[in-house]
């Protein structure tokens, strides 16, 4: 936090740009915007005359293949050009206020709004928008007409789900925004939309649900955002990085997801929820690293299910983060702490292999990250054949050459599968990155190596934050939140699962309306 | 800054320091399995006899030969194979006796796989030498308490190079042959945690007797040590009824002789309670031992009814008798033959009776030797096995 505030705390508000207003001259307009956007070769002016004695001029301008021509042509060229004609009142009455009558008498469009620096028509313009000029008229008249070829709603490609809905955000900012508001159907649901980005202007909103947000939470993030000073965001990876709370750290302390199923569910348990255009990934903040290794089919699956693959969950992150390392200090230094049987068949296993432990296994890790780096790299189907070719050839050839030891490769394919079995792929990228570490201080100090970096990485988790939300909640919470323990490594039973987490609002911890809560304790009584 | 430097500071040496800097592959340690440790006798046969001889004069006591039973894996025309082999050092202390061998080793010989220590008899009857070797067990941070321990009715060395039909890899061998003991009961516990910690409270203790052939090992009988010095030897029946007093009985298979029948039966679940009483100036220990077994057998058709309560009855009377009798010879032997409190009475008086110890405690040599032990045995037959 306090490094967050230093670096970034110092830059100020951004300044309020001082648009430049319309001139009452068509002429003068264009010639501006043309100014503005010269040499932007996608931008498309057509002026037209309208009026009974075509004597008024206007122009509409748009960015091409951005807008829905369809609706360009039949709704708003057609009208102000035909229609206009036809529709009392009398054209002699109205010559003065041609601009309001085709405003609200003749645009056949739902969304239109004026605005009233030249600046502002750009962007609009730029964002996909048809600007309408009329002449004599100061202000511009912006007609919503955003159509472009957008990937449709189809299944999230990293969080793959056996049971639960197949949707999946987009990289459509509105698509997204409709998949949330279809799930929450409460007017408390606020979606703050605004622009960041200097150059890109690019669309995001903060979610939340009103009454159940944690209003201290929902501060610190619109006053992060505020301060975001970039040129461009491209992803919603930007925001991640230029509001989170220590950026030092291997873990990732914003969520992110490409499921609106989890992203709804993170607002009823009053967290925020911020999507970014363009980006198909939803951030989710406060999080915390046992929100991290959940998958939205644990609650969707019966609640023993659920327990036993989380406690696996957890094993598996605990394997991915320490076997290499255990393999190591085990045979270099403590070989009296495994039974006898087998010390004597690694010890036979190793026989003939000429590196020691450390360097053996970091070959192997290093080999096994750059198969998974070409793996995501290849197209589909060669990606496939490379983890055959690497994982069994390589793996197999490299025992057989006596350069590595059977049990070495079992220990990285073990450490491989467990940190896939990670649900979020950051926290994942997180441990294995922390793997090389644990092999460094396995191969110079032993079991006592591993401690003190074991040591060394739960002192950072413990200091970390995620916006004021203690990053191990609630394994390091007060006695009060004791409560949350019931969705952590375990998921007790739904009907038990009636408050929410202390994320929450103090006043809003129970997940029942107020009057089912009255009559669950009427029945109680009873 | 200077704060941070002499944190960092105190953080590295810290490390640095308690860090572990025994780093060896698992690869380049051969496991020691079994050690034997003897009185060293330099044989006739040997040609340097003369040489040898200079070690023995010098010293009020003799050199020590220290027998290592390893198993390595050695690679032998592309198969891995894991050898069983045997290496003895002489040296002046146990302790040096390690060090001397590696300097005829390539590798590092390591001792946390140890399993077996085995003492050579003459070792045993030198309470010097028994007490460094004890010193030198308890003090490896390596060993394991839970290794067994035996004294060799001859010497370690001999025990040690046996090529068992069973199994050739010795090591092996009597590691497992250890965990069968505790099942036999034939022997005393043979855990060298146990026999340290007793050692500690008196110098006396049982240790389990290694009895070797040509072709075959068997651990049964025990070694009595007498103020860390071998007094004799007991057998095995003698340590069986050791193991009812103190408690330590998994379950055993005895016969019991009944009018020219042999019957064999099963112990199982015997508890052994101790109580004192002091009547006047006369001491007694009352020993309750009661239990359950099981008739594995009789003979086929047989004329007695096996169903019937009054004969299961009058087997478990003899039963009873037999254990009774088998436990006040074996106190005896103690009481009369080593005079030691083996089976810790003292002790019993010192927890729960402490105004009577005040009394006994200076005289408790002589008073355990003439005191009164009534045997009580309750044993109960409760399975009778399959008839017809």
């Amino acid at each position: 936090m306090g490094l967050w505030k230093k670096l970034l705390g110092n830059k100020g508000e951004k300044k309020q740009e001082e648009g430049q207003a319309p001139h009452k001259s068509i002429e003068m307009n264009i010639k501006t915007i043309k100014e503005i956007l010269k040499d932007c070769d996608d931008i498309v002016y057509r002026e037209v005359e309208v009026g009974v004695e075509n004597n008024v001029k206007a122009a509409i301008i748009y960015t091409d293949g951005m807008i829905d021509r369809n609706l360009l042509n039949n709704y708003i060229l057609n009208n102000i050009m035909l229609t206009v004609r036809m529709t009392p009142p009398s054209p002699e009455d109205i010559k003065k206020q041609i601009a309001s009558h085709l405003k609200d008498h003749s645009l056949a469009v739902s969304e239109m709004k004026e605005v009233e620096t030249i600046d502002e028509g750009v962007t609009s313009i730029l964002s996909g928008d048809t600007v309408l000029l009329i002449d004599n008229y100061d202000k511009l008249i912006i007609v919503a007409s955003k159509g472009w070829q957008a990937r449709g709603v189809s299944e999230p490609v990293t969080e793959i789900v056996i049971r639960g809905p197949r949707d999946g955000f987009v990289e459509t900012f509105r698509v997204n925004t409709a998949l949330i508001r279809r799930r929450v159907r409460d007017p408390k649901l606020k979606l703050k939309a605004q622009q960041v980005g200097v150059r890109s202007k690019t669309d995001m909103a903060i979610i939340y649900i009103e009454d159940i947000v944690n209003k201290k939470i929902l501060k610190e993030v619109e006053e992060r955002i505020k301060t975001i000073d970039m040129d461009a965001i491209l992803d919603s990876g930007y925001i991640e990085q230029l509001i989170e709370d220590n950026w030092l750290s291997p873990f990732p302390q914003i969520q992110n997801t490409e499921r609106p199923d989890v992203a709804v569910a993170a607002l009823y348990e009053g967290r925020i929820v911020i999507l970014v255009d363009n980006s198909p990934f939803a951030l989710i903040a406060p999080t915390t690293l046992n929100a991290m290794l959940q998958s939205a089919e644990d609650y969707y699956e019966r609640w023993n299910i659920a327990t036993a693959v989380r406690l696996l969950r957890y094993l598996a992150a605990i394997i991915s983060l320490l076997l290499p390392s255990l393999y190591v200090a085990i045979t270099s230094f403590h070989p009296q702490m495994i039974p006898t049987k087998l010390a004597l068949s690694i010890a036979t296993t190793r026989q003939g292999v000429p590196f020691p432990a450390i360097v053996e296994a970091l070959i192997m890790e290093t080999t096994i990250e750059l198969l998974r780096e070409a793996g995501v790299r290849l197209p589909g189907p060669i990606g496939a054949t490379i983890g055959i070719v690497g994982g069994l050839v390589i793996g197999q050839a490299a025992v057989e050459a006596g350069i590595v030891s059977p049990l070495m490769v079992i220990v990285v394919a073990v450490t491989a599968i467990s940190s896939f079995a990670i649900p979020s792929y950051n926290v994942a990228i997180g441990f294995r990155l922390l793997r090389f570490g644990f092999i460094f201080a396995a191969g110079s100090f032993g079991l006592y190596g591993i401690s003190l970096a074991k040591l060394l990485l739960l002192s950072h988790l413990c200091g970390l934050k995620s916006f004021g939300m203690p990053y191990l909640h609630p394994f390091v919470t007060f006695v009060e939140d004791i409560g949350d323990i019931k969705d952590t490594v375990i998921r007790a039973p739904m009907p038990s699962m009636n408050n929410r987490e202390s994320i929450a609002n103090k006043n809003e911890r129970n997940r029942l309306d107020d009057k089912q809560e009255e009559e669950k304790y009427k029945e109680e009584e009873e | 800054m200077n704060k941070k430097l002499f944190l960092l500071c105190i953080l590295i040496t810290s490390i640095a320091i308690t860090g572990c800097w025994d780093s060896i592959e698992i690869d380049d340690r051969t496991f020691i399995m079994a050690l034997g440790i003897d009185v060293y006798k330099p044989t006739e046969e040997e040609k340097n006899i003369e040489d040898e001889k200079k070690y023995l004069p010098q010293h009020t006591r003799p050199p020590v030969s220290l027998t290592y039973v390893a198993s390595k894996p050695i690679s032998a025309g592309g198969e891995v194979e894991i050898a069983n082999i045997t290496m003895s050092s002489v040296s002046h202390s146990s302790f040096t006796a390690k060090r001397q061998m590696i300097s005829r080793s390539d590798n590092e010989l390591f001792l946390g796989h140890l399993k077996a220590v085995v003492l050579g008899d003459e070792l045993v009857k030198n309470p010097m030498l028994f007490r460094e070797t004890m010193d030198r067990i308890e003090k490896d941070p390596l060993i394991s308490r839970r290794i067994s321990m035996a004294v060799a009715d001859g010497t370690a060395k001999e025990a040690l190079e046996i090529e068992t039909e069973l199994e050739k890899n010795i090591g092996k061998f009597i590691s497992s042959l250890f965990i069968r003991q505790e099942r036999s009961n034939r022997a005393p516990v043979a855990d060298a945690g146990d026999i340290l910690t007793t050692l500690h409270k008196n110098g006396n203790v049982l240790i389990p007797r290694l009895v070797y052939s040509d072709k075959e090992i068997k651990i049964g009988g025990a070694a009595v040590i007498k103020d860390y010095k071998m007094e004799g030897w007991i057998g095995e029946m003698e340590s069986l009824a050791y193991m009812i007093i103190t408690n330590n009985l998994m379950t055993t298979a005895l016969n019991h002789n009944m009018d020219d029948l042999i019957i064999p039966y099963t112990l199982t679940e015997i508890k052994t309670n101790i109580e004192a009483e002091k009547e006047g100036d006369n001491i007694k220990v009352v020993l309750s031992v009661i239990g359950e077994g099981d008739i594995d057998g009789l003979y086929f058709n047989p004329e007695e009814d096996v169903l019937d309560p009054s004969f299961v009855k009058k087997v478990q009377d003899g039963i009873c008798k037999d254990i009774q009798k088998l436990i006040i010879e074996a106190i005896k032997v103690f009481q009369k033959d080593y005079q030691i409190d083996i089976f810790q009475f003292g002790d019993y008086f010192r927890k729960y009776k402490p105004d009577v110890w005040r009394d006994i405690e200076k005289d408790w040599e002589e008073i355990f030797t003439e005191l009164e032990v009534v045997v009580e045995t309750d044993i109960f037959m409760r399975r009778v096995g399959l008839s017809r």
